[in-house]
């Protein structure tokens, strides 16, 4: 059975600048139930991608049809660790978009979002103050958040940078879920490894380089096409690190 | 003891601190969430020269300081992006320009007639129909507002770049928040002077930040506390013969002393690290 597509980008020229668009000659669908790993060094055009998905930079040439509501999930050192919220009140903020400014959050909106944190493993910590949870916590609290939105488009921008081992593994886990229950997820990422487990892989040098499964998208030229002159070190003929260059 | 407010000119200046205190809890809440207090501060800085002009002008002073409370922010967005500078460098600059602009306005040279003390410090004690009338208008508009965009407002200062995708107007909440600001300050202006309006919508918050644990008792506190200096500082002032404005500004930086003291000294208890995790 053809599944719906949910992302489908065809000629996709975007980015701030007229004449010099960040991301160019995207072409790649997405249907429902599938993951897709983005890859590509720093500035290679991942948050620019997930920009131009949500709306917020112009396209300059091509089409994006999307089939639903997009729910992004950003960097957690993005959002206010000083904020006095509790994790149900993040994961809230899901609810609002829902919500008429004249209606109170009632107990739907509450289960809603209770439900979110409960997929996630965070039920227990619903009245822990956000700031408080571990990197890896918050994570899945931001992610309980794009839940709450109902969206069937998720966008997470390395939701695995920073995160413990056991943390890894209920993201991947909770990726999975979402996968399972129809949802187009799109995880931009540094790890190559972790990269195999998806569905897809798109990767990203400003240009598209490649699209399509783990086993034809993760070739070492490919790869090497992507990176540029970082450094890329195959392991056993199978693994590959990527060390970066970062700025910062 | 509470004689004092028998006085007429004393029981509007009292209704004066009772009507901005919803702004000092609503505003106020998001002014230090969002790190807007200098804004807020070189709002009522840019609002002074506007006060000013308007009486020569034939404008009415709460439009004219609001036209440039507005016009000071929409310029400082401009000049922190063309010009590259930081935002607080950029807004100290146009502080200064505005605050010495009302100045030579208010000199001979232009020959307002513009009371510059008034303008800069207040004056609670001679608040009269009008200046109520028009806090209470500044009240309706803001607690409108605050309706309308307050789940954007707490969503989009949490976390900016995911707040977008939540389905609300965060820009168009941001520009009504700078836009309620504006007419906060312009309703305060009248109790402590252009100079003074962080008394009223910035301190009270940074004090109720201390000890606030959530947003909703954020807002409460603010505007206890702010009701509460308000109205203190009114009786000290009128006891001691000082100018209401400043003495409410002085015993809100005392009580906001007094409270980090006291977070400082609970913080520094042993467990109280995992007790407020």
């Amino acid at each position: 059975m053809t599944r719906r597509v949910l992302i489908d980008v065809e000629h996709l020229d975007a980015g701030y600048a007229a004449g010099r668009p960040a991301i160019r000659g995207l072409e790649f669908a997405v249907p429902a139930g599938a993951t897709v790993a983005i890859l590509g060094p720093n500035g290679g055009g991942k948050t620019t991608l997930f920009r131009a998905l949500l709306g917020e930079i112009p396209h300059r040439s091509g089409r994006v049809s999307l089939g639903g509501a997009v729910a992004y999930v950003p960097q957690t050192e993005r959002s206010r660790l000083d904020f006095p919220v509790s994790a149900l009140d993040v994961v809230l903020m899901g609810t609002y978009g829902r919500l008429p400014w004249y209606r109170r959050l009632g107990t739907d909106a509450r289960a809603s979002a209770e439900r979110a944190l409960d997929r996630v493993g965070l039920g227990a910590e619903r009245g822990s103050r956000y700031g408080a949870l571990s990197g890896g916590q918050r994570q899945r609290v931001l992610i309980a958040r794009a839940m709450a939105q109902d969206a069937p488009i998720l966008l997470l921008d390395e939701p695995l940078s920073g995160v413990d081992r056991p943390s890894t593994e209920r993201v991947l886990a909770i990726l999975n879920d979402l996968r399972e229950d129809g949802s187009a997820v799109l995880v931009a990422t540094h790890d190559i490894h972790q990269a195999r487990e998806f569905d897809s892989v798109l990767c990203l040098n400003g240009d598209q380089v490649a699209f399509g499964p783990p086993a034809s998208a993760l070739s070492p030229a490919v790869l090497e096409r992507t990176y540029g002159g970082e450094l890329v070190v195959l392991e056993d003929g199978d693994r590959a690190v990527v060390v970066q260059h970062h700025s910062h | 003891m509470l004689d004092p407010f028998q006085l007429q000119f004393m029981q509007r200046a009292a209704l004066e601190i009772v009507l901005l205190t919803p702004l000092a809890g609503i505003l106020g809440a998001q002014i230090v969430l969002r790190h807007l207090a200098f804004f807020t501060h070189g709002v009522g800085a840019a609002a002074f020269p506007g006060l000013v002009v308007a009486g020569p002008l034939g404008v009415a002073p709460p439009l004219a300081a609001i036209g440039v409370g507005l016009g000071f922010a929409a310029g400082l967005e401009r000049l922190s992006r063309s010009a590259r500078l930081a935002y607080d460098v950029s807004t100290a600059l146009l502080l200064v320009l505005a605050l010495a602009t009302g100045v030579v306005l208010a000199s001979d040279v232009f020959g307002s007639g513009a009371e510059v003390d008034q303008l800069l410090f207040g004056s609670l004690l001679a608040i009269g129909s009008s200046e109520l009338v028009a806090t209470a208008v500044a009240l309706v508009v803001v607690v409108a507002a605050a309706a309308v965009f307050r789940r954007a407002w707490v969503a989009g200062a949490f976390d900016p770049a995911g707040s977008r995708s939540l389905g609300l107007r965060i820009g168009l909440a941001d520009w009504a928040l700078v836009a309620a600001i504006a007419i906060a300050v312009v309703a305060a202006i009248d109790a402590v002077g252009a100079l003074l309006v962080s008394a009223v919508l910035v301190i009270p918050a940074a004090t109720a930040r201390l000890i606030a644990s959530s947003i909703v008792s954020l807002e409460l506190t603010a505007a206890s506390i702010a009701l509460a200096e308000g109205l203190v500082g009114l009786w000290i002032a009128y006891q001691l013969d000082t100018p209401p404005g400043p003495t409410i500004a002085t015993l809100g930086g005392a009580v906001f002393a007094i409270a980090a003291l006291t977070r400082v000294a609970a913080d520094r208890r042993p467990g109280a690290e995992r007790a407020r995790a």
